[in-house]
């Protein structure tokens, strides 16, 4: 495998690995009542009770007859218990990322997050593909009405500001992961559409697509036979740059408040919990961007140069 | 017949005369109402709703929808609406109780003072970051390539934050939000809350810059018409200058033309995360917040500032643009 796309596979094993170690995204490491924002780092010491069950410990004193539980949360039922005797071995955790305000794990969020990411961009460059290479190819082989309209519509959606064409669009996505890859998909094909066109200008200009011109070929066919081979490489390049966008999008999105709900965990949200608790919570604001940057420059740094070449002539 | 066909392949000739630019413009904004009408009467929720008036009977609902227009079936409201527009009536907003026009009157000198400083950072600290790290050694101008790129790629609302953290909480220079204080700002406080927000939106256009710029500078120092000029005996700032850096502003600046888009966005991202009153965090709340008259006025506003933008800066393209690159002469 080639280095560029090293980072790349790795944030994708993360995404589909990462669930499964970090445990529980939802429910509160630190229980409830008790001192839920850690920094990241932070211990946490579960400590099995006598009576059967554990508890995550905040305070563990110990005495002549053994170790005492001073402050801790019953795990099963979630409320704050005192005074019971510890049982066996005390373990402790580490909260790498530490925990947000609800008292949970920071990583397994985290992670989540990378996951939605992924399904999001993944959809919205789906879509965009779609939609851009569509258009393009009206907008560079259609008829002049056709290719006038194309054009037009993809200017005006231009000219309109990404942010609140996407707050619209992903009011009507009611929080569906579905829903917002094809509403960030939906905003982003324009410039797909222009490269597209461009391209496919050229193409219909070669003497082969003349040639089939001559021999009777309709539009359609020219377009979906001799011009889409040589337009698809270029939309091909440009799909990376889409997906690092869509990345970026789906994190303002929910940042905006607009984004996935439900178990699909954002990387923007945790942003925007975490503003309201700055400057104590720090963590929740440079953990998740730190790592929306690292996908984006890895995305792109696995574009490929020329994925594979136009046909052989 | 290759010859119409190698002219039909050839992209539009650029258009000079104001008229049809005018024209098309107004079209764009046409196209760009139907869209916005459309997509925000799809929304879901009630407009009533949003009045936070005391509860209603359905007599008074009914007098209130009557009174908005909003029981008039969606063609003839498109119709009216686009009609007032024309006739320079804005409506009023659902949320604010005032019309639209002075609600936008007083978000739109914040957008402007944000846009433009913003505007003018990027393009400074990118052309002089791009001249700084030309001038680098290796090891440390490869650093600063990668710190480039990731400053590229971050989003501006975590970027905000992250200069609020260091310069608002930690350091304590620079006040973090709220431009507007409920005691009444002199200019200087508006200033002292600018500093952050025009430096969240410059710094990711100011590196998509500066690494356009230094990757122009670099092939212009190899090229054949400096080795020429050095070659007749021109050194120093003059030879950087008009053989170099002169050169390689013109296409650094249709990068910028095309990067508006992306700033009138950023401005509203930033305006939200910064509080800042303007246009951006206006249409933003309106949106979400299903005030309809408010959210349309905005957001074709904002269309506007694109368009205009985008002209702007293909107008400097055009000064800057060197006479020695074609269609001139």
């Amino acid at each position: 495998m080639s280095r560029r796309l090293l980072p790349l596979a790795a944030l994708a094993l993360a995404a589909l690995a990462g669930p499964l170690v970090t445990g529980s995204a939802e429910a509160p490491a630190v229980g409830t009542a008790y001192a839920m924002l850690r920094p990241p780092g932070a211990r946490l010491q579960e400590a099995p009770l006598a009576g059967g069950g554990f508890a995550r410990a905040g305070r563990i004193e110990a005495r002549e007859d053994g170790l005492w539980l001073a402050a801790g949360v019953d795990d099963s039922e979630g409320r704050l218990v005192r005074g019971l005797r510890v049982a066996g071995q005390v373990r402790t955790r580490r909260l790498w990322l530490g925990t947000d305000a609800q008292g949970r794990d920071l990583l397994a969020r985290i992670v989540r997050g990378l996951r939605t990411a992924w399904i999001v961009a993944f959809v919205a460059c789906a879509a965009a593909l779609g939609c851009g290479t569509a258009v393009g190819l009206a907008a560079g082989v259609g008829g002049r009405w056709t290719g006038a309209v194309a054009r037009f519509a993809s200017d005006a959606l231009l000219a309109l500001p990404r942010v609140l064409l996407l707050l619209a669009m992903g009011l009507l996505a009611r929080g569906t992961v579905w829903g917002v890859g094809l509403a960030i998909g939906g905003v982003s094909w324009m410039e797909l559409a222009r490269i597209t066109e461009t391209a496919a200008r050229h193409a219909r200009a070669t003497g082969f697509a003349l040639a089939a011109r001559a021999a009777g070929s309709g539009r359609a066919r020219i377009a979906l036979r001799h011009v889409l081979p040589h337009v698809a490489p270029l939309a091909a390049a440009a799909t990376p740059l889409v997906a690092t966008e869509a990345i970026l999008l789906e994190a303002t999105l929910a940042y905006l408040g607009v984004g996935t709900s439900g178990g699909w965990v954002s990387w923007g949200r945790i942003i925007a919990d975490g503003q309201s608790l700055l400057p104590q919570g720090w963590w929740l604001v440079v953990f998740p961007g730190l790592l929306l940057c690292g996908v984006a420059v890895a995305v792109q740094r696995a574009a490929p140069r020329a994925p594979w070449g136009p046909p052989a002539r | 017949m290759s010859s119409t066909a190698s002219a039909s392949a050839r992209t539009r000739t650029p258009r000079s005369s104001v008229l049809p630019r005018l024209a098309r413009a107004g079209g764009l904004l046409v196209a760009a109402y139907t869209l916005c009408f459309l997509l925000l009467h799809a929304l879901p929720g009630d407009p009533l709703d949003r009045l936070e008036a005391a509860p209603i009977d359905a007599a008074q609902a009914r007098r209130t929808r009557e009174a908005l227009g909003l029981d008039a079936p969606l063609p003839r409201q498109y119709w009216s609406t686009l009609n007032a527009y024309l006739h320079g009536e804005l409506g009023a907003s659902l949320r604010y109780r005032r019309p639209v026009a002075q609600v936008l009157a007083a978000a739109l000198p914040y957008t402007a003072l944000l846009g433009a400083s913003a505007l003018l950072l990027a393009l400074g600290a990118g052309l002089l970051g791009a001249a700084g790290a030309a001038a680098l050694p290796h090891p440390s101008r490869r650093i600063v390539e990668i710190g480039v790129l990731w400053l590229a790629t971050a989003p501006r609302f975590w970027l905000g934050l992250l200069l609020v953290l260091l310069f608002a909480d930690a350091l304590g220079w620079l006040p973090a939000s709220h431009a507007r204080a409920p005691g009444g700002a002199g200019p200087g406080d508006v200033l002292a809350h600018l500093v952050l927000p025009a430096w969240t939106l410059a710094l990711p256009t100011a590196a998509v810059i500066a690494r356009y710029q230094l990757a122009l500078l670099d092939t212009m120092r190899a090229a054949p018409h400096v080795r020429a000029a050095r070659a007749a005996g021109e050194t120093g700032a003059r030879l950087a200058w008009r053989h170099i850096v002169r050169p390689s502003l013109a296409p650094t600046l249709a990068l910028l033309a095309v990067n508006v888009p992306g700033l009138v966005s950023g401005a509203i991202v930033v305006e939200v995360v910064f509080a800042w009153p303007g246009l951006g965090r206006a249409s933003v709340e309106a949106i979400l917040g299903g005030d309809y008259p408010l959210a349309l006025a905005a957001t074709l506003s904002s269309a506007g500032a694109v368009i205009a933008g985008r002209w702007l800066a293909a107008a400097l393209e055009r000064w800057f643009h060197p006479p020695a690159f074609g269609e001139g002469a």
